[in-house]
């Protein structure tokens, strides 16, 4: 197996996932963000959302904080250091195989 | 060429944009500070009117946000309004600040006549470049437009129009038309974008999991 190879498999498969790749990369974008900013950004059901950020919080990539406004339940996400290293280890190592390709 | 990622962080920054409100703030504090300049003699200082006016403005936008934008597009804090991001930002506006402080330097030697009068030429290419930078690393438009409108306001109430016109503005004058008519232009950017935002369709939207 060439080095560029198994760079691809040796990938980050809980950030591989469409989904989840797509909420780490808005959280990337920002310091913090609530469940229905990614919700309208991602477009994802809300049980769906839900279930990634949970995989997410259990791989330690996102910190979930539930708290209220007023009387509204909000929950804010962000991304913690090992999430923000992941993505970004990720990144480098999708563009090393495509550049290699 | 972009990858999907980047476009989908592009985006996400580019809405902190979408609603139009920081332009109509920026419209308003440009606005107001424009008026108070043109009424106020020089040297009578309005800062705490001034203060109080801005500090009444970010209250009333707090206040337009939750209300109306927090329960359509959510609510997120964006990079760049942290202490690290506003210290950086403040640097690069200080080294920008200093080139042009420079070239004003260089141009007050040159016109012994009104120095001060192109005083307003550098602030339009000051505040221009950074709407430019901004527009441009965000990929919106109208903020690139904003800023070119700055250049050239800045441009037309500097001396380079007075041989022309045959009329000469005071240094505080050509400043207080300056941030008049910038407001304006953000008043009207913002006005139309934050229309368009509150026309878009939208479901209201529950935290509940």
């Amino acid at each position: 197996m060439t080095e560029e190879l198994r760079s691809l498999v040796e990938v980050d498969r809980l950030i591989h996932e469409p989904a989840r790749l797509m909420i780490v990369a808005i959280l990337s974008a920002v310091e913090s963000a609530d469940f229905l900013y990614l919700q309208r950004e991602t477009g994802l059901t809300k049980g769906n959302l839900s279930s990634h950020l949970t995989r997410l919080e259990e791989g330690g990539y996102v910190q979930i904080e539930k708290t209220y406004r007023g009387k509204l339940p909000l929950t804010i996400c962000r991304l913690t250091l090992a999430g923000q290293k992941a993505f970004q280890d990720y990144r480098k190592r999708l563009k090393r195989f495509v550049e290699n390709t | 060429m972009k990858d999907p990622i980047d476009k989908l962080i592009t985006r996400t920054r580019q809405t902190f944009y979408t609603d139009g409100l920081w332009e109509l703030l920026a419209g308003c504090i440009s606005l107001g500070g424009g008026l108070l300049l043109l009424i106020s003699p020089p040297g009578n200082s309005g800062a705490i009117f001034f203060g109080t006016y801005i500090l009444a403005l970010f209250s009333l936008y707090s206040m337009v946000k939750r209300r109306l934008v927090y329960p359509r597009s959510g609510y997120a804090v964006y990079k760049g309004q942290g202490l690290k991001a506003y210290i950086s930002v403040i640097l690069k506006r200080a080294v920008l600040l200093t080139i042009l402080t420079g070239l004003f330097l260089i141009l007050s030697a040159q016109n012994t006549v009104m120095p001060q009068a192109w005083l307003v030429l550098l602030l339009g290419i000051f505040i221009g470049i950074g709407w430019i930078w901004q527009g441009i690393r965000l990929r919106i438009l109208r903020l690139i437009l904003l800023g070119v409108i700055s250049l050239l306001i800045g441009a037309a109430l500097s001396p380079f129009l007075d041989l022309a016109s045959g009329q000469t503005l005071s240094a505080y004058d050509r400043i207080s038309w300056y941030f008049l008519l910038l407001g304006a232009a953000f008043l009207i950017s913002g006005g139309i974008t934050f229309w368009k935002y509150l026309r878009s369709p939208w479901q209201e939207g529950d935290e509940t999991t």
